[in-house]
């Protein structure tokens, strides 16, 4: 009889406990901010002119490839902007008058601009999200 | 005879000075709320991509979806996977004309109100849209503002019955770009 009321009260205590962890794992999943991917290990490593032309050349087949991706690239600065509300882009050449590699920065990282300046040969790690009329990638931070 | 070809090409010049300018930006604001009981759904996209023809006062722009952030990762997770799709399509764009162009005087700094009209693209459908905004000249460069509403279920968006009730039908879009000349 007293073990039949051990092993409820262990059941009844297993039960809340998950429920606990349960509603502690939703909570965290429901807040969790979008990752800082300066500490994260690229998927790809590669050259913006490689991957400029990759894109030009075939845009679908390059979605397929690295939308989502992390890609650490590397590339020569040709421009640095800076808009009205304080984000940063570092435009990457790609040896291309139409376009390059346009790296959005995590606006946690946005101090580190300040360091870059144009001509410099640089490596950015961020997400890829498409084409434009350059290849864009965000949440980026420099290496 | 020679005053006549000084006039025309005069006349030339200044017009293709004042109508062929375009203006353009590839870092451009858009952002998008919804307000919902729980909380509010906001995201930012920094690098739409905009032209503006300041003769026709045609007007093109371009989003990645993949490049509107989000606070929290897994409502950027469900926005791209399962309302807007963005593997399947990956770009929005906006194509149309600023109505009343000739009363926007690009040469001459202030603030001019505006209506655009043209067709929005997103989630592989195109709708017809009209909104009102206002560009601001200054100093040869221009700010475009634009605020209007668009439907969800224009776009062919379903929402998922278990959250229909929490989540707005209409989707507010704010758009602000600065734009530079182009040479």
């Amino acid at each position: 009889m007293k073990n039949k009321k051990i092993w409820i009260a262990i059941v009844v205590v297993g039960i809340i406990g998950a429920i606990y962890i349960g509603a502690i794992y939703i909570y965290y999943q429901y807040n969790r901010p979008n990752k800082d991917l300066s500490g994260v290990k690229a998927d790809v490593a590669m050259s913006a002119v490689n991957l400029y032309n990759e894109y030009s050349a075939d845009e679908k087949a390059s979605d397929k490839k690295y939308l989502n991706k992390v890609i650490a690239v590397g590339g020569k600065i040709s421009k640095i902007d800076k808009d009205a509300t304080g984000s940063v882009s570092v435009l990457l050449d790609a040896g291309s008058e139409m376009g390059g590699v346009s790296c959005a920065l995590d606006a946690r990282h946005n101090d580190e601009a300040t360091k870059l300046h144009q001509g410099d040969s640089v490596t950015m790690n961020g997400s890829c999200t498409g084409m434009l009329s350059d290849v864009v990638l965000v949440r980026c931070s420099v290496q | 005879m020679k005053k006549v070809l000084a006039i025309v090409v005069i006349v030339m010049m200044s017009s293709s000075l004042t109508f062929a300018q375009k203006y353009f930006t590839k870092n451009g604001n858009v952002t998008f709320f919804s307000k919902a009981p729980l909380e509010d759904i906001k995201a930012v996209n920094k690098k739409a991509v905009c032209v503006i023809d300041a003769g026709t006062g045609a007007m093109e722009f371009a989003v990645l979806m993949k490049a509107f952030e989000f606070e929290k990762a897994l409502m950027q997770e469900h926005f791209n996977e399962n309302y807007v799709e963005s593997d399947t399509y990956p770009k929005g764009a906006f194509k149309g004309k600023i109505t009343n162009v000739s009363s926007v005087n690009f040469t001459t700094d202030g603030s001019y109100p505006v209506t655009i009209a043209g067709k929005m693209t997103i989630h592989g459908i195109t709708k017809d849209v009209t909104a009102k905004g206002s560009i601001v000249v200054a100093g040869g460069k221009i700010n475009g503002i634009s605020e209007f509403t668009l439907l969800v279920a224009d776009y062919d968006i379903e929402i998922p019955s278990v959250v229909k009730d929490k989540i707005s039908k209409s989707i507010k879009i704010t758009v602000n770009v600065w734009l530079e000349p182009k040479s």
